[in-house]
């Protein structure tokens, strides 16, 4: 017989009681009043998109002989995933996939300790690109551009975050 | 049948995220759903100092937060308070680079995990699972939190069913034990 310690228990949960109460609000209601409540945010998600490419620009273009040190990788991988944040809320597919592989590329390179910025730069290319405010690229522009932030990756045998 | 219905009127939830601008996202959708009382915060510390004078139902989180890891915080909601802190719904919120810290958060006592970016249908949905779905909680010397084996119910009507299912099909996935990570 085990000699670990186990309590199991149902403690009184307040917000399971509150939400099933009497009244209150229909799935399809609450979903259509908070799409159209975000949908009134895009305006200002396009800006946050932008001062985020920027800022993830500014990084780069601060690299000393295509060096770009640790500390600033992670600066572009945490606005990196902001970008995926809004691309993904607002459905900009193609910068949310050209955000999701810089994301992929700097958490390689921190993770390989490898120091080039010559991938972030080709990245914020991508990223400029497919910004809301860029004119919209045609389809097999916009593949093309992936392929090759594909095959930047495939050189230097990154993983994706999500596999 | 008719749609689940949720009544948030008085709910207080914090909310703890280290960009403004997500917190402010989440922020709409949940007073979209009737939520009056949402607490902002950007820090783990700056949450610790809002919960020690305020009460909430709810903690939305990120997983990683800039002064100490979502798994660190939920640690301390679950060991270091009296009930009904300690058992506070935890929902914790994923960027993509913070996918490989769900476990860690999940095993640390989070109720529910939801990948970024969020949808309103996500939101209200596990919302409705978490307020349907009676869940005990487990203590042990290495672990606080809802217990993290359950079991998937059908759903509550016809609206998800496949029509090829079965009922012994839906039967077999009844039987199946799932995490709650997703």
């Amino acid at each position: 017989m085990s000699g670990v310690m186990k309590k199991v228990y149902f403690p009184k949960i307040k917000l399971q009681e509150m939400l099933m109460r009497p009244g209150g609000i229909a799935r399809d209601e609450a979903i259509s009043g908070a799409i159209e409540s975000l949908r009134a945010e895009s305006g200002e998600s396009n800006a946050e998109i932008e001062k985020a490419i920027a800022a993830i620009a500014a990084i780069a273009s601060g690299a000393k002989g295509n060096v770009l040190p640790e500390q600033d990788m992670k600066k572009v991988l945490e606005r990196a995933d902001e970008i995926v944040t809004f691309a993904g809320t607002f459905g900009y597919t193609y910068l949310d996939r050209a955000a999701r592989g810089l994301c992929d590329m700097a958490d390689g390179l921190i993770r390989t300790r490898c120091s080039d910025a010559a991938p972030i730069h080709v990245h914020v290319m991508a990223l400029r690109l497919f910004s809301p405010n860029a004119a919209t690229p045609s389809v097999a522009e916009a593949e093309k551009v992936l392929s090759e932030l594909a095959s930047v990756m495939a050189f230097y045998k990154f993983s994706s975050l999500d596999a | 049948m008719a749609q689940p219905r949720l009544n948030f009127r008085g709910v207080s939830v914090l909310l703890v995220d280290r960009s403004h601008y997500c917190r402010s996202l989440v922020a709409q959708m949940l007073r979209a759903f009737g939520v009056q009382s949402v607490i902002s915060c950007e820090t783990g510390a700056e949450a610790k100092d809002q919960l020690k004078t305020n009460s909430v139902e709810l903690c939305v989180i990120e997983a990683d937060l800039p002064d100490m890891t979502g798994a660190d915080f939920i640690n301390w909601i679950r060991r270091e308070n009296k009930e009904p802190l300690r058992f506070v719904p935890i929902l914790v919120l994923s960027g993509y680079t913070q996918m490989r810290m769900l476990s860690t958060t999940r095993d640390a006592g989070a109720n529910l995990l939801l990948k970024k970016p969020l949808s309103a249908q996500a939101m209200f949905d596990r919302l409705a699972w978490l307020a349907r779905t009676p869940r005990s909680y487990i203590e042990t010397k290495n672990y606080v939190g809802p217990d993290r084996r359950f079991k998937e119910v059908a759903p509550p009507d016809s609206v998800f069913k496949r029509e090829t299912d079965t009922p012994e099909e839906s039967a077999d996935t009844d039987d199946t034990s799932r995490s709650a990570a997703e």
